[in-house]
């Protein structure tokens, strides 16, 4: 009889946990699917129900200056800021990668710490520091920005692959007559290539997405997508900025599977 | 690798980051210059003021709140991830790291869209004759708090999950065996176990929401917190010192909890 | 060519790892370095390879120093614990990669190539993957990319600690046929008692970071000098006692606690404390009283406490009457000659002067 009565906890305490899991879902998935909903809608305006589906805002999005300006922006930006703290971010990996010295993990905290630092804080400081650089609102001074925020993304799953690959491989190179350069462009960095990628992925959406920092970046000229979708926001409520934000998306999405289909992003292991 | 490898990177952060917040904290003490000798006015007002207390009070509540909501939906849903999941375990990893892949405007405008005066949720509840008329979901703090949790639960379950995920099994086993029931079991093994992980994911989200901007900037319903405090000080009253002194509360919060992290961590390497 | 370890020896912070070690490998002859897990035979191995500097102490190949050399300079080949075949590589280049750090010639890397997976029996593999083999697989490739830079010296890393154990004594065999076609010097490292013995001309046993005997594997094992190597190469029995007398290289002693003496091959001064070991598959095992005592016969006389069949032979346990002390006696069915006692039997133990051997301090 016992049983029975344990079995019956079983099933519902499994059905309430399922059903609760279910509500997450909805609840993580509700606010982006409204929004592709919206991008399709007929209306001027945003409101419920759509009347009928029709492509006007994305038309709108793509004859939109202001829109394909920033988008370019935030392409040209996104790829040159993780191409820079790729540049810096791989070698200082390495050398912090398989060493347990105080020093290393001194500067592996350090190297890390930008993510942990709130984003407005950065910016606001960095501005005022730059202009006294002579460099104020520029694109250069967005490319100096955002590598600083990319800087620990790279250095996550660098050392986080690196660390995860036994040093027999460099050794067995080594004995082969490899030398340190050819050890490391021959095996090293081939090795570790799915956690630069990885890295280099999240170095590039969190530029892309980024607006804090932009914010306080945006000139005439170079002003990065998502401040221009803010100020949009600010004066207009129209599906607009639902379009462009789908296209953001797929874009995304298709970068993530191609990455993905070629170097599979599982190969990365848990980031610590 | 040698250590110099470390300094390209080193050396970028230490002019780009570190410097920055230097130059910051120095200019919110001798706003007039070192010379100009330290004045303490800024911290004072903050500190004093009952009105910008409020914000601060406010700021810390709002992110207390937020990480305390996501550890209680966290938890259920980590613990459904690991343990009952099975095959649809990568499934629902995709579906937490998915909104990763929108721009957090995004999210945002979704939330705006789902709560609006027009939005899909006054829509549905006017359908079902619930109301007649629209509610102003946006006027007050609950939205945002909404999607504070949506942003940063995703970061919750993960760090919940991978304590989860450590939990010897036989460790519950031995205790059933030796009389206790699930529910006991579950409070004195599994909960003491993963209460770590409830540790990290707790202050990582504590520590995201205390800089969270985007969210608050356009769904805020009335809540004043630093981060919207510095953005109006740098567009419209321009005072730079008291900027950079809320500036540095939020950045001393941060290096606080990023201690806490290392000690969290370091227990749990011990413990290991 | 020869290798010579000059005194080396290392320590890491306080530990001392490895005590200044002299070991000389003659040109083209295989040293096992056997030991227990800590006992300085991998730190050995990587001094040779350069990826460790020693303390003090030289590393000479063929008369010539190479403690200060780049481990990619030291012209040497080693096979890994894991193989360690590069994964993004497929086999050809696997093999051909230390041919290529070496200047060779596109044909001239893919004939020694081809030649070197001919000699592991592996052609017609070359495009394949390491991901795609089995571990016996993998293993002959690692070997074949170490030998085919026909290195000075092959190291050899746990080779066939990750096969399976059948795999392991067919590669065993391999390994050594390999090894003596091409005349090469090798240092196999290994903490198998079984692999040593099978693979080695000369095998080191280390302990605690200090070389404990080196020798023919027959004689390592049938006279080791310490209680250590005794029961470190297989299972031994140790009895205490006092040497009473020696003459004509026989050594009589009374054992400890009991009436016997036994009498040993040997020489050592009267007097003195010794302990001798009888290997379990050497002792004789009959009905009490069917053992006469007389001298040179070493009887001893207990009861079995255990036994369990082991396929070519069976295990017994046997308590001593007059100590208590357990001993084993491993007999094959011939041995046994029909003699097939139960739990708790009484019976008699003999063992030879020349089956028992006088153990060091």
């Amino acid at each position: 009889m016992r049983h029975g009565a344990d079995r019956m906890v079983d099933a519902v305490s499994g059905a309430a946990l399922l059903g609760f899991v279910v509500v997450f879902v909805v609840f993580l998935l509700a606010p982006i699917l409204v929004v592709v909903a919206v991008a399709f809608s007929s209306l001027g305006y945003v409101a419920f129900p759509i009347p009928s589906l029709s492509l006007r805002w994305f038309v709108r999005v793509l004859t939109y200056e202001p829109f394909l300006d920033g988008l370019r922006v935030s392409a040209e930006l996104a790829f040159a800021s993780t191409a820079l703290a790729a540049l810096i971010g791989v070698p200082a990996a390495l050398a912090i990668g398989r060493s347990s010295r105080p020093w290393a993990q001194g500067m592996a905290a350090f190297l890390l710490s930008p993510v942990s630092m709130p984003l407005i804080v950065l910016g606001y400081s960095l501005l005022f520091y730059l202009s006294v650089l002579g460099l104020g609102a520029s694109f250069a001074s967005l490319l100096i920005a955002h590598t600083v925020i990319g800087v620990p993304y790279l250095v996550r799953t660098v050392t986080g692959i690196y660390r995860s690959i036994p040093p027999d491989y460099e050794e067995a190179s080594a004995i082969l007559g490899a030398g340190r350069l050819a050890s490391l462009f021959l095996v090293t960095l081939p090795l570790i290539r799915p956690g630069i990628f990885a890295g280099c992925l999240f170095a590039f959406l969190i530029s892309f997405d980024n607006l804090p920092i932009s914010y306080f970046f945006g000139s005439a000229d170079a002003s990065t997508l998502p401040v221009v979708m803010l100020s949009y926001m600010q004066s207009q409520f129209d599906p607009a900025i639902a379009a462009i934000s789908t296209v953001q998306m797929v874009l995304a999405m298709i970068v993530l599977l191609v990455v993905e289909r070629f170097y599979g992003l599982r190969r990365i292991g848990a980031p610590a | 690798m040698p250590a110099g490898w470390t300094a390209p990177a080193g050396l970028f952060l230490l002019a780009f980051f570190l410097a920055p917040l230097a130059r910051n904290a120095g200019v919110s003490i001798w706003p007039n210059g070192v010379a100009g000798g330290i004045d303490v006015q800024p911290y004072q007002r903050l500190f004093a003021d009952p009105f910008y207390l409020g914000v601060l009070g406010q700021t810390l509540g709002l992110s207390f709140v937020a990480a305390a909501i996501s550890a209680l939906i966290g938890y259920p849903v980590a613990f459904f991830m690991v343990r009952k999941a099975g095959r649809f375990q990568a499934l629902l990893t995709f579906l937490l790291i998915a909104p990763l892949l929108t721009s957090i405007i995004m999210r945002t405008y979704g939330w705006r869209v789902l709560m609006s005066r027009l939005g899909l949720v006054n829509a549905l509840l006017r359908n079902l004759g619930i109301i007649d008329r629209p509610i102003d979901f946006l006027g007050g703090p609950w939205v945002a708090v909404a999607a504070l949790v949506h942003v940063l639960v995703p970061f919750m379950v993960l760090s919940i999950a991978a304590s989860l995920q450590g939990v010897d099994r036989r460790l519950e086993e031995a205790s059933r065996l030796l009389g206790a029931g699930r529910v006991a079991t579950f409070l004195r093994v599994t909960l003491p176990l993963t209460l770590d992980g409830v540790g990290t994911g707790f202050i990582l989200v504590f520590m995201l929401a205390n800089g969270s901007f985007v969210t608050l900037l356009l769904l805020g319903g009335g809540l004043q917190t630093l981060p919207l405090l510095i953005f109006q000080q740098f567009n419209t009253t321009r005072d730079f010192a008291f900027a950079g002194a809320m500036s540095n509360v939020l950045l001393v919060a941060a290096v606080l909890c990023l201690a806490l992290q290392a000690r969290l961590i370091r227990r749990r390497g011990v413990r290991a | 060519m020869d290798l010579t370890l000059d005194g080396i020896c290392k320590s890491f912070g306080a530990v001392q790892a490895l005590q200044p070690l002299h070991l000389s490998v003659p040109s083209g002859s295989l040293v096992g370095l056997l030991g227990p897990s800590g006992c300085g035979k991998t730190t050995t191995l990587r001094i040779i390879a350069g990826f460790e500097q020693a303390d003090a102490g030289r590393v000479l190949v063929g008369g010539t120093d190479m403690s200060n050399l780049a481990p990619n300079r030291r012209r040497l080949g080693m096979v890994f614990q894991n193989y360690s075949l590069f994964p993004h590589m497929n086999v050809f280049d696997n093999v051909a990669f230390g041919l290529r750090r070496a200047g060779c010639n596109r044909a001239e890397v893919a004939s020694r190539v081809a030649q070197a997976l001919e000699m592991v029996r592996l052609s017609g593999f070359a495009e394949r993957w390491p991901s795609q083999m089995s571990g016996g697989q993998q293993q002959r490739v690692a070997l074949a990319r170490s030998i085919v830079t026909r290195p000075a010296v092959l190291l050899l890393d746990e080779p066939l600690g990750a096969l399976d154990k059948n795999l392991r004594e067919s590669m065993q065999f391999e390994l050594r046929q390999l090894q003596r076609l091409l005349v090469i010097t090798t240092v196999l490292v290994t903490h198998d008692q079984e692999e040593a013995l099978t693979m080695a001309d000369q095998v080191a046993v280390m302990h605690d970071g200090r070389l404990l005997q080196l020798g023919a594997p027959d004689a390592v094992y049938n006279r080791p000098c310490s209680r250590f190597v005794a029961e470190f190469l297989g299972t031994s029995n140790i009895f205490r006692g006092a040497a009473v007398s020696a003459s004509g290289g026989r050594v009589a002693v009374r054992l400890q606690g009991m009436d016997a003496v036994v009498h040993v091959a040997g020489d050592t001064a009267a007097q003195s404390a010794v302990e001798i070991a009888v290997r379990p598959e050497r002792m004789v095992m009959r009905h009490p009283g069917t053992i006469s005592g007389a001298p040179g016969e070493n009887a001893l006389s207990g009861e079995v406490t255990g036994l369990v069949f082991r396929g070519s032979y069976r295990a017994f346990q046997i308590r001593i009457e007059s100590t208590g002390q357990i001993v084993f006696a491993y007999l094959a069915p011939q041995a046994r000659e029909g003699f097939e006692p139960e739990m708790g039997q009484k019976v008699s133990l003999s063992f030879t002067p020349q089956d028992a051997v006088i153990l060091g301090a």
